[in-house]
């Protein structure tokens, strides 16, 4: 998806402008020469309306050859498209629902759904999301400690803590 | 002496080697598979060295760096795509001598030139750091600021594209940088209410985010299958080998020279280093035509060039704690999230360590023969591994190696909305590379200016008091200003012209 600078352009300035108001919102510290938290933002915003100001111009300058918006051959494929919906929607589900369901499920589901898409192949996206699972929880909750969710199974840490 | 024995112990400890071992088989396997960058596996690797004692954790990345480079190469010989960017400048002539029936020469071309590349870019390192170590432990945070100013314009007008929107990519990350508390007051700043912003927002998610989950949506885009592999059987790849290295031995020289110089450089990468050696190579090639219909001679030179200057780029990121490139920005995060902070101080608090990273180096490059001539045999079966299981696999690792860098579901949304701010980036031709060095040095940036004005009271003249920060400061703002100056020149030019 390539957007035109004409259209980034203003969307840079903007983004400089709140940074320029969030900054001016930051409390002045009575010593360290009286530079606060919002002296160096301040600058970074100067500096994002300077440069969105130039990619605007550029952009202004190339308006009749570069569309506001053009999307790739991918825009055109429902498969892409939904390649594309499903790994977003995946991340959503995982992040949405690990708290309660745990990694083992969440995680599942959201490497199983994102495979079927890609590969079509329901059993062998199956075998390998589960063996996926396994690796991952073995490695990193089992080995590394890092404390993944048991969401629903938590009943079953015990059983299913391989130490 | 004794340091470099101390840390040579070190690095030989049984779980240090399989370690490196390991991190080398990881590097090699993500830098043959297209689409899949050095950095990633860099960026990938890094919630596992978290749980590491300081030296694994680097030497590792340090490996899984060095053979992601060179294994960039075999792709590019064998599929006519760079298996990474450091590899696309020599890629075509890789191939057309592949269709020549000039694979395994090709391939034991690019081995040996990476290895050797890499063994001098470590030598010049670990001889040329602490020198510049000693000088830098008399510079001071009026130095240190502009040192960090020019490392980051460096990176915004080096990358690739137009340079406003390099520029715009670094504003952005110092921006990002900005998000936390602000360590002068305590008080939170652009953190939305959230107490989970108030450590800033966690890097090592921004960057999984921005070079894995974004290339995982932009393979769920890509409608261009990989073409299929050549058609041979590889056989021994050094055969014949000496005596055309040997033919091209100046530019080899010219290569390893060109990328251990252009490595410390902040803002030049691996592929610039690649990119420049392989234009000098043809410029002084004795035979322009043979040298455009495909051989030898520009593989030579920017072969080793792009590994020499991975292992060169460590000097301003150990010396002075400035990074050149993503890579070395994530190793300074790493060494930030030990405790360590890389300065010239480290040469004296941690010598072992950092003469262990040194030596990681040496250790990377000679196992990159045996183990880059497996993964050469292999190559058949890596590239051919599919990449429709692999990258939703790459994706759970993503969410789990985010996940456990501050046990928090924070990280993994962190890590989704960089995923496609770094996507939408890209495709619009925005360079990532600034937007990384200003996350990781907008504190860093904005510490050495603030101790610095303090200690002036307030005088800004103070910045260019001293004749490096004078020297350095007046070579980043020429920098600044230059793009005006060339618009000027070229007005008075043209001005000139029509008179």
């Amino acid at each position: 998806m390539k957007v035109s600078d004409i259209v980034l352009g203003p969307i840079i300035v903007a983004l400089g402008v709140i940074a320029l108001i969030a900054s001016s919102m930051q409390p002045r510290p009575i010593f360290g020469g009286g530079y606060g938290g919002g002296f160096f933002p301040a600058i970074v915003g100067i500096g994002l309306v300077g440069t969105g100001l130039i990619l605007s111009w550029n952009g202004w300058r190339e308006r009749a050859a570069v569309p506001l918006v053009a999307f790739e051959s991918w825009i055109h494929s429902r498969r892409h498209l939904a390649n594309v919906a499903v790994v977003i929607a995946a991340l959503l589900f995982y992040i949405l629902t690990s708290s309660w369901l745990g990694f083992i499920i969440a995680g599942f589901i959201s490497l199983f759904v994102t495979m079927l898409q890609f590969t079509r192949a329901p059993l062998a996206s199956f075998i390998v999301s589960v063996a996926t699972i396994a690796v991952v929880k073995v490695t990193f909750q089992d080995m590394m400690l890092v404390p993944l969710p048991w969401g629903l199974l938590e009943a079953y840490a015990g059983v299913l803590t391989w130490r | 002496m004794e340091v470099i024995y101390q840390a040579f112990l070190a690095l030989m400890a049984p779980n240090v080697l399989l370690v490196v071992l390991l991190a080398s088989v990881f590097g090699l396997f993500v830098g043959a598979i297209p689409g899949l960058t050095a950095t990633m596996a860099v960026a990938l690797l890094v919630p596992v060295t978290f749980f590491m004692e300081p030296l694994p954790a680097i030497a590792a990345i340090v490996s899984a760096s060095a053979m992601a480079i060179f294994a960039g190469d075999i792709p590019s010989v064998l599929l006519r795509i760079p298996g990474t960017p450091a590899s696309a400048a020599y890629t075509d002539a890789a191939y057309r001598l592949t269709l020549r029936g000039k694979a395994e020469l090709v391939l034991g071309v690019c081995v040996v030139t990476s290895a050797v590349g890499g063994l001098v870019g470590a030598l010049f390192l670990m001889f040329f750091a602490p020198a510049v170590a000693r000088f830098a432990l008399n510079i001071s945070s009026y130095e240190y600021f502009w040192f960090v100013c020019l490392g980051l314009t460096s990176a915004a007008f080096i990358s690739p594209g137009s340079p406003v929107k390099g520029a715009i990519s670094l504003l952005l990350g110092l921006l990002i940088a900005m998000i936390g508390v602000f360590p002068v007051t305590g008080q939170p700043r652009f953190t939305f209410g959230s107490t989970a912003l108030y450590g800033g927002v966690g890097l090592v998610a921004t960057l999984i985010g921005m070079f894995a989950i974004a290339e995982i949506l932009r393979y769920a885009m890509s409608r261009e299958p990989l073409p299929s592999m050549a058609k041979l059987k590889i056989g021994n790849i050094f055969k014949g080998l000496m005596p055309e290295l040997w033919r091209y031995r100046s530019g080899f020289a010219n290569g390893i020279i060109v990328g251990t110089g252009t490595g410390p450089l902040p803002g030049a990468g691996a592929d610039i280093a690649a990119w420049i050696s392989y234009a000098l190579a043809r410029r002084f090639s004795r035979n322009r035509k043979e040298f455009d219909d495909g051989s030898l001679e520009g593989i030579v030179a920017a072969g080793a060039a792009n590994n020499a200057s991975v292992s060169s780029s460590y000097v301003p990121a150990t010396v002075l704690g400035i990074p050149g490139d993503s890579m070395t920005a994530i190793v300074i995060g790493v060494l930030f999230m030990k405790g360590l902070t890389p300065g010239p101080t480290i040469f004296q608090t941690q010598p072992t360590l950092i003469y262990g990273i040194f030596l990681s180096f040496i250790l990377a490059n000679l196992l990159m023969i045996p183990l880059g001539y497996l993964a050469i045999k292999l190559s058949r079966y890596i590239l051919d591994a599919p990449r429709s299981y692999l990258m939703p696999i790459i994706m759970i690792f993503c969410v789990v190696g985010a996940f456990a860098m501050d046990n928090t579901l924070t990280a993994v949304v962190t890590m989704l909305v960089f995923g496609v701010v770094g996507w939408f980036m890209e495709e619009n031709g925005f360079p990532i590379a600034p937007a990384l060095l200003g996350i990781v040095l907008g504190r860093l940036l904005e510490e050495t200016f603030l101790t610095s004005m303090i200690k002036a009271q307030g005088d800004f003249l103070q910045f260019f008091a001293r004749p490096i920060a004078g020297t350095v400061g007046v070579i980043t703002i020429l920098i600044w200003i230059s793009p005006l100056l060339v618009m000027l020149w070229k007005r008075m030019a043209s001005k000139r012209a029509l008179a």
